[in-house]
């Protein structure tokens, strides 16, 4: 053999053994905190596994600082209370506005661009309608009609005024309450993202108890494959989508419920009228930033399924998987592609839908 | 054959057996075996495999919130009781396929079962 060969011989080889050695070399650093009411899970991959550790440990730190501003649970005079810019604009619902950090700004203003778009089917102004049901406490028990009116009539996003130049944020009727439990762990998970990004990672999952974000490829170099849960069986997948670069958030009855004289009352209600909204029982959306996504699924699920299609088909860049309460599965027609449905899982589904 | 060449065989050898030697561990790291692991807090307190023969067995663990109690039955298990107020742990049942988990958030206790899942994650 000619030296030639030789060398293009232990070339090849050299590159296989580097090609096969790369999965060993990309490590993996994996983290799980408790915070905004659920598990939260980072996975990150690299080479230098001092970076990713101090990565993700800003990157809970940061959602961390979010969860804080948009808290509205914490008991009047804690720590807790003078930490939340949320609880600052509820006190002070009628009476003034508020100074706040950008971020709550921020977060507001995302909030009340899709309650108008939504026309309400979600609204960050259902605080007041949110504490009445109780789905949190002990023994909760359907409101009465009366109540959830009163409620009502102190629940809309018009009551809320925002003033970017000065950050301050109003609610300018006495009795109107903010409740960021259906956006605020999207906008904290997309901060967290955001972070990660700066710090150069380029390859990592963000599990926010089931709202997931991803920079990225897999570990394989593949699109992440993001399965959807069956809302009603435990443990099996109902769909598996392909997502880069992208969330994956899903709104369903089937976690935070309660049942009184055999009726479930789950707690995803419809902000215009007080009710849990029963036409659908999960919504997923896919789409790039995971605060949109944590706001749409919510907006989708309280939309009838038809209305909530169009609505989804009109957001550029938006994606929506259905499960109707008559066990039909129904998707924006670009999933069609990045999308499998698992068979015999017992739902109808409708192709091309 | 000169000394180069032998140089050579022997820098080919090395290279396919450390190719090999990759090779085996990326694909030995996605077998993980069926096992479910118990964590309180984030910190692994306890490891069970999950398997036919496993014997039914209870044993408590101490989260944040008080004891809970953990039955395994076969490839099966749940949270049987638990110092919770919500008992969203408890109502949740038995699990037994890879990537399921049950979290009780009172107590910050999650259990999760290991094992090949072919997905990256759950959106729920």
């Amino acid at each position: 053999m000619t030296g030639k060969l030789w060398v293009f011989a232990v070339m090849i080889f050299v590159i296989a053994a580097l090609y096969a050695g790369k999965g060993l070399l990309q490590k993996e650093y994996s983290s799980q905190q408790f915070m905004m009411d659920t598990l939260v899970t980072i996975k990150v991959y690299g080479s230098d596994k001092a970076k990713l550790q101090q990565s993700v440990n800003e990157a809970f730190n940061e959602m961390r600082r979010i969860a804080e501003l948009a808290d509205h649970f914490p008991a009047v005079g804690t720590a807790a209370y003078n930490a939340s810019d949320i609880c600052k604009i509820n006190q002070n619902a009628g009476i003034k506005p508020v100074t706040v950090q950008q971020d709550t700004v921020e977060m507001l203003l995302l909030a009340r661009k899709y309650a108008e778009l939504s026309k309400g089917a979600f609204d960050p102004t259902i605080g007041a309608v949110m504490r009445l049901w109780n789905f949190g406490g002990d023994k909760p028990t359907p409101p009465k009609p009366e109540a959830i009116s009163q409620m009502i009539a102190v629940s809309g996003f018009n009551y809320l005024e925002i003033d970017q130049q000065k950050s301050t944020v109003y609610l300018n009727k006495k009795g109107v309450q903010l409740d960021l439990g259906a956006s605020a762990k999207g906008y904290a998970t997309e901060k967290a993202y955001q972070l990660l990004k700066k710090r150069g990672i380029e390859k990592a999952l963000i599990d926010a108890g089931g709202n997931i974000r991803t920079i990225g490829r897999n570990r394989d170099e593949k699109p992440w494959k993001i399965g959807i849960k069956d809302p009603r069986k435990e443990g099996a997948l109902i769909a598996v989508v392909s997502v880069t670069d992208g969330s994956a958030v899903t709104s369903g009855d089937y976690y935070r419920y309660f049942e009184k004289d055999g009726v479930r009352y789950h707690h995803i209600l419809d902000p215009r009228t007080g009710y849990p909204s029963n036409h659908t029982i999960s919504a997923t959306i896919i789409t790039e930033n995971s605060a949109v996504a944590d706001i749409l699924s919510t907006a989708c699920f309280v939309l009838p399924p038809k209305e909530a299609l169009a609505f989804a088909v009109g957001i550029d860049g938006v994606d929506l998987l259905l499960i109707t309460s008559d066990k039909k599965i129904m998707h924006t027609p670009k999933l069609f592609n990045r999308i499998s449905i698992t068979p015999d899982s017992g739902y109808r589904y409708d192709q091309g839908r | 054959m000169t000394r180069g060449d032998k140089l050579l065989i022997l820098l080919i050898l090395a290279s396919s057996l450390l190719s090999g030697y990759f090779l085996y561990f990326h694909n030995s790291n996605k077998d993980a075996s069926h096992q479910a692991v118990i964590s309180v807090s984030g910190k692994i307190v306890q490891r069970v495999s999950l398997s036919d023969s496993t014997p039914s067995q209870h044993f408590r663990i101490n989260g944040k919130v008080g004891e809970t109690i953990i039955a395994v039955a076969g490839r099966k298990i749940r949270v049987e009781n638990a110092a919770c107020v919500n008992q969203i742990c408890v109502h949740q049942g038995w699990i037994e396929r890879a990537g399921e988990s049950i979290v009780c958030m009172p107590g910050e206790v999650v259990i999760s079962i290991e094992g090949v899942t072919g997905v990256d994650a759950v959106t729920r």
